[in-house]
């Protein structure tokens, strides 16, 4: 059976567009830390509609609308339901506050008052078919009662997505460099390094502050991110298989990770080789938001043996665990 | 209320009692709800 709750945890310049391309064309709606422009809203139907309701708004609150026949009104009172749970969740799953566009007070609220519900909610309120993106998904944010869900029923199914450290690396120096801010996004750390490395003139420099800096982006998620690594009901993908033979890769291997997200999500009788041919032929989008050069090992080229001893004092135990040593 | 744009609730959920009624807007509002379009992070075009 399709699963009906996704949460990928990919890791900043990990390749957060390949997984987005196959969770898309897979039939998943997209929420969270990836871009969704252009996307239609997706119908949630009349169930997971009144889920919505019921963990936004009291017993009296929704008696009141379903007496309204003001349709303008009762819309605008579902969609600030969908967007108050949708929030409530970003804050739950400890993804990062960032500026909110085409807010008001009343949907401001019901978040609040959504977050500071004690117990009763559960991530199976949200609507089905939408996969969920993080970058970051840290043991010591989340929301315990998530986490509990997730060991009791299974719910969400977990996908991480990683690549090289070393590549991740050098990927996030350049993008904060090119500080394109059609591609910064709204991530808040984003654009105070973007600040910081564009002052430094010399491109070496930059990589030694992305080695040495405690806070330089994504720095350390690799390592908060190994419990999922080591978690038997994880399913975990890399940059290096799934970007394909146009990344450097080869057909095989990004079939293969293909087919294993397939599987992971109960898709096997749904999804064929021709489905999942076609998907791979996809995934390589050069017009994705985020998207660079695309290449696996770049890093070659630009770290210096200098750079490559503080990479192996910092996160020489990273590159072992991750299987990139 | 105009008892002509009302019906019965089913047992579907939990969440509001059968002995509740919900008007026709709402029915149909529930039909045409959508999951957002925007993303979290809002990367400009």
């Amino acid at each position: 059976m399709k699963a009906d709750h996704v949460l990928v945890v990919s890791l900043r310049k990990a390749g957060t567009h390949l997984v987005k391309e196959v969770m898309s064309g897979l039939g998943y709606a997209l929420n969270g830390a990836v871009s969704s422009s252009g996307a239609e809203p997706r119908p949630i139907g009349r169930q997971a509609a009144l889920r919505v309701l019921g963990a936004v708004y009291t017993p009296d609150e929704i008696a009141e609308l379903k007496r309204s026949t003001d349709r303008s009104g009762i819309d605008q009172a579902i969609s600030r339901a969908v967007t108050a749970l949708n929030r409530a969740w970003s804050a739950r799953l400890g993804m990062p506050p960032t500026a909110v566009v085409n807010s008001d007070p009343q949907t401001d609220w019901l978040t609040a008052r959504e977050l500071s519900r004690q117990s009763g909610y559960q991530f199976s309120d949200t609507p089905e078919g939408v996969c969920w993106f993080t970058h970051d998904l840290d043991l010591g944010r989340v929301d315990q009662r998530f986490l509990l869900e997730w060991s009791r029923s299974d719910t969400p199914k977990i996908i991480l997505n990683y690549r090289d450290p070393r590549d991740v690396l050098l990927s996030m120096v350049h993008f904060l460099t090119e500080r394109d801010s059609a591609r910064l996004g709204e991530f808040p750390d984003h654009v105070v390094y973007g600040d910081i490395l564009s002052s430094v003139q010399n491109p070496r420099d930059r990589i030694g502050i992305a080695l040495t800096d405690p806070d330089f982006p994504g720095g350390s998620s690799f390592e908060r991110a190994l419990w999922l690594l080591r978690h038997p009901r994880v399913c975990k993908v890399t940059f290096e298989s799934l970007v394909g033979p146009d990344g450097g890769s080869s057909a095989v291997a990004q079939l293969g990770e293909i087919k294993k997200i397939t599987d992971f999500l109960g898709l096997s009788d749904d999804v064929d080789t021709a489905d999942r041919e076609t998907l791979a032929r996809k995934v390589f989008n050069r017009k994705s938001h985020t998207f660079r050069s695309g290449r696996t090992g770049a890093w070659r080229e630009h770290f210096t043996a200098e750079h490559q001893a503080l990479f192996e004092q910092r996160y020489g135990h990273i590159l072992r665990e991750y299987g990139y040593a | 209320m105009n008892a002509t744009l009302l019906r019965p609730v089913s047992e579907e959920t939990d969440i509001v009692s059968d002995t509740l009624l919900e008007t026709a807007e709402f029915t149909a509002a529930l039909e045409e709800a959508t999951t957002e379009s925007a993303s979290l992070y809002i990367y400009t075009q």
